[in-house]
């Protein structure tokens, strides 16, 4: 008996005692289902169903609909234009900051990294103030040629095309540079000492190597351009120029024709397939093994000598900064700090009245911010917690059928914001066994969770991954149980992962926009939905007055963030 | 030809020297070995005359062409220096398949694809590797990848091969056939060769000579048998294979050698050693191999420990306040507790320092 029964309790290696994990399992399933499976299965029916019937005439009708067709190629080609325009430029400042001695490389990293954390709606609305038809840099440019006319303006296509870009590089870059620098330097200095000038190097085996990385990039950002609402939504409403996020939220909005949620959700179900021909592209990508880099020990890597290109170089990127983070951060400071939109910058039209208007003067500002601190908050603890026990499933236990549960966590990411807003709408626009969450702040939790759950499970999957199975059995060993042994051992070590993770949630939580505008209701609404909704009604000045105050916010929480994780790391 | 010459060689990152004044000729056709402990300078000794580190001082010249000289006026970029390198992470390059990545130099030199073809299928018969030329590197072993970057490093036969450790990440039976197949090239291929290693039995194995580095600077170049048995200083000696350090002073001298009294035992135990006394206070370094049993042996003593190693034996004897290790063949069967005389054959003094004694004696 005893003989049999060893090989199976090997085979399944339990760590913590039977009753806890079962109930741990159950919970975690029970989560998912409320969170990914409904939502997702209301949102297919949705689309399926017309009075009650089971009918394609929902697609029939998207499909018959020129503005709607129309949308697709909108959203094809402003997203592959920004992909393009995107990858060229996080890949270039990729490889100049971990591949060449330009000069001040840390600060060019950080400094890099800025625009992302602005958020794309934000940075729009800023952009509107620089290159909007009365934008300041259109007046710069009237007033100094005497032209009647603006030099561009930013409304439609190339202006989401150029937003998009500044906004979502940062995707690529931060890519790219984890694969250079994870690079074996080795590989190139044998193609140097094999005779090739750096050019040639460059060529036969640094963009080689890079390739699969510039690819899983490119659809990272292809993605995240798809999914975006913010910016079409800032920069395309005032041209009438729809992409597919915002033709659904349009749709939705529309009361006045039937079947709305219906026809938005088969719109939706557009979204959902291209974006699952692009996850099944990224899984081939990054599985080509034959690009597995063998890393060696870690030797510092050559470094390219810029040479006389160095301060060119160092300008360009100062000014690109500057295009970057600096205009848009100063022009909503302007904005914010003139007596009206429009007015000349001179300091008679200065002023801090709009900025004492929207801290105090608009109800739904403050309770706008105490909205979103707790959503934020909420999300990410609940997060936190969701994760670490999935994370503890996939990546320790290894239970069998637990890559379902990654693969449901990806769902609600995958998919663009707009979709799992309509789908939450879905499932919850009538009460469930007598809850009522439509209409409430509790909808938007709920959204907000299972968009960002996937931020906690990769960083604490990582995170465990790195704590090597036997610091658990060496525990076990010395006599502690199994959640002894987790709560005394696993748990501090991963502390710093759960600190990243949780900061990943609530930083883009805070200032959410998509989810948070189809779902709010009065009383619940939420920082970006007032921001967005303030810019919407023309009253520049006061939305700039709390774009600046959110993206200061927004600054200071980066701060706290990357000094909690350094003592996190130190001690 | 391929004279090697390094100048006065220095690297300083900052205020740290991490390679100070290093001189070393190599000549045409030798194997010489760079050895050291991890830090000591070596890798980065071997990337200057690689050309991926300038020089802080000095100059590295071959047959009499300044490849890198430390005022600036020359650096030669790797690729213009005409050598062949295999890296300890082996560097083959992932997306190319084992014939390209051998093919790589040759075509880089713009070789006619014929003599491309005909060469590097020759450089891949020499590391036995000629079956597997449409492989991707992901599909071979580690000793598999390690044959690739020699193939390409041997394969526009270069004037100087670099090897920086290029075993240390393979397993202990393939390292042992690798050294002696590594041997067998550079001597039918009379290459220059500089190698890199922190492991003194490979240096041993393979180099005509042996350069030992201690934080940054070379201690003692010679012949691997020359550094063995005449280490420069103690540290060399218990760096190449193990010695045991008894301290003693010097009684008395006669004809060339001198007579030690070692710390603790009576002065009519004392030891004859051949050659001058360095100081009052000496190092007797004594080689576990070079203690013998001999019932008319000057030292008495008592085995404390004994361990079988299949091809001999090992043993700890305490004499009086000295332990020393004793290595013996198959044949000297010996109990713990068990009482003996040894004679020591060999030895070497060393002046007795504070950093001798602190460093030196901890040969168990």
């Amino acid at each position: 008996m005893r003989e049999a029964a060893l090989p199976a309790a090997r085979a399944r290696s339990p760590r913590l005692a039977g009753g806890v994990l079962v109930a741990a399992g159950v919970v975690l399933v029970a989560a998912l289902a409320l969170l990914v499976v409904y939502p997702s299965v209301m949102l297919v029916v949705g689309s399926l169903v017309a009075d009650g019937r089971l009918t394609l005439a929902h697609y029939w009708r998207t499909f018959q609909d020129r503005a709607a067709v129309a949308t697709l190629g909108n959203s094809l080609v402003v997203s592959t234009a920004a992909t393009v325009l995107g990858t060229a430029l996080g890949t270039v400042l990729a490889w100049l900051v971990t591949r060449t001695d330009l000069p001040g490389r840390r600060h060019w990293d950080t400094l890099l990294l800025l625009p992302y954390m602005i958020p794309p709606f934000i940075g729009a609305i800023a952009w509107v103030y620089l290159l909007g038809p009365a934008g300041y840099l259109n007046q710069l440019w009237m007033a100094l040629t005497g032209s009647p006319d603006p030099l561009v303006v930013i409304y439609g296509p190339s202006g989401i095309v150029f937003a998009l870009t500044l906004y979502g590089y940062p995707i690529v870059y931060a890519t790219m540079r984890g694969v250079l620098q994870q690079m074996n330097p080795a590989l190139e200095e044998a193609a140097r000492i094999a005779g090739a000038t750096p050019a040639r190097l460059l060529r036969d085996v640094t963009v080689p190597l890079m390739l699969p990385g510039v690819l899983a990039g490119a659809l990272l950002l292809f993605m995240s351009s798809l999914a975006n609402f913010g910016i079409p939504a800032v920069i395309g409403f005032p041209a009438r120029y729809f992409v597919l996020p915002t033709r659904i939220y349009r749709t939705i909005l529309n009361f006045d024709l039937p079947n709305n949620l219906q026809i938005a959700a088969a719109l939706s179900m557009w979204l959902v397939a291209i974006g699952v021909v692009l996850l099944f592209l990224q899984r081939r990508v990054l599985r080509s093994s034959r690009f597995v880099v063998v890393t060696g020990q870690a030797t510092a890597p050559s470094r390219v000598e810029l040479g006389r290109w160095a301060t060119p170089i160092a300008a360009a990127l100062g000014a690109f900064v500057a295009i970057g983070a600096a205009l848009p951060v100063g022009a909503m400071l302007l904005t914010a700090a003139t007596r009206a939109y429009g007015l000349p910058p001179v300091l008679e039209n200065l002023t801090l009245q709009h900025f004492e208007t929207v801290a105090v003067g608009i109800p739904k500002v403050p309770r706008a911010v105490a909205n979103s601190l707790a959503l934020a908050s909420g999300a990410a603890t609940i997060i936190v917690v969701l994760a670490l026990g999935i994370a503890y499933l996939i990546a320790r236990l290894r239970v069998r059928g637990a890559h379902l549960l990654d693969v449901l966590v990806t769902i609600p990411y995958a998919v663009p914001g707009t979709v799992v807003a309509l789908a939450m709408i879905l499932a919850w626009i009538r009460p469930v066994l007598g809850v009522h969450l439509y209409n409430t702040i509790w909808i938007i939790l709920l959204a907000y969770v299972a968009r960002f759950l996937i931020f906690g499970v990769r960083t604490l999957m990582a995170g465990l991954s790195q704590v090597h199975d036997s610091l658990e059995e060496a525990a076990r060993i010395s006599g502690a149980s199994g959640a002894r042994a987790f709560r005394e051992i696993t748990l501090p070590i991963i502390r710093p992962s759960i600190a990243a993770g949780w900061f990943l949630v609530f930083v883009p939580a805070v200032t959410e926009l998509t989810l948070s505008i189809l779902l709010f209701s009065v009383g619940n609404e939420t920082l970006g939905v007032v921001i967005y909704g303030l810019h919407e009604e023309g009253k520049f000045a006061l939305a700039a007055a709390g774009a600046f105050l959110v993206t200061t916010m927004l600054v200071g929480i980066h701060l706290v963030a990357r000094a909690v994780s350094l003592r996190e790391l130190v001690t | 030809m391929a004279e090697l010459v390094l100048e006065g060689v220095s690297k300083a990152y900052g205020t740290v020297w991490a390679v100070r004044d290093v001189t070393l000729a190599v000549a045409d056709g030798e194997f010489v070995t760079l050895l050291g402990p991890s830090g000591c300078g070596k890798t980065t000794t071997l990337r200057m005359v690689a050309g991926f580190i300038r020089p802080t001082a000095g100059r590295i010249v071959l047959d009499g062409r300044v490849l890198s000289a430390a005022d600036g006026s020359v650096l030669l970029p790797p690729e213009r220096r005409g050598m062949g390198m295999v890296f300890q992470s082996y560097a083959v390059w992932p997306h190319m398949t084992v014939f390209d990545n051998v093919a790589y130099p040759l075509r880089v030199a713009g070789l006619p694809r014929h003599e491309v073809a005909a060469r590097t299928r020759r450089t891949l018969e020499l590391v036995h590797l000629e079956g597997l030329a449409g492989q991707h590197p992901h599909q071979l072993s580690g000793g598999q990848q390690q044959r690739v970057a020699l193939a390409r490093a041997l394969v526009n036969e270069p004037a100087v091969l670099l090897l920086d450790e290029p075993l240390s990440n393979l397993d202990a039976k393939l390292r042992e056939e690798m050294r002696f197949e590594i041997q067998d090239l550079q001597r039918r291929l009379r290459i220059t060769v500089v190698y890199v290693t922190h492991d003194q039995g490979e240096a041993m194995v393979l180099s005509d000579r042996i350069a030992v580095m201690v934080g940054g600077r070379i201690v003692q170049v010679g012949a691997p048998d020359d550094l063995y048995e005449r280490p420069a200083d103690p540290f060399v000696a218990s760096f190449l294979g193990v010695a045991n350090f008894l301290g003693g002073d010097v009684v008395g001298t006669d004809g060339g050698a001198a007579w030690v009294r070692l710390d603790g035992l009576p002065e009519a135990d004392s030891l004859r050693v051949p050659g001058a006394a360095p100081a009052a206070r000496v190092l007797v370094c004594v080689r576990p191999e070079a203690l013998v049993c001999d019932p008319a042996g000057p030292l008495r003593g008592q085995v404390v420990r004994r361990t079988y190693l299949g091809n001999g034996l090992d043993y700890l004897v305490r004499i009086g306040p000295h332990t020393v290790r004793l290595a013996a063949g198959p044949d000297l069967d010996l109990r713990v507790g068990e009482e003996v005389r040894l004679a020591v054959r060999r030895a070497v003094l060393y002046p007795e320092t504070n950093a001798t004694t602190s460093s030196g004696r901890s040969a168990t």
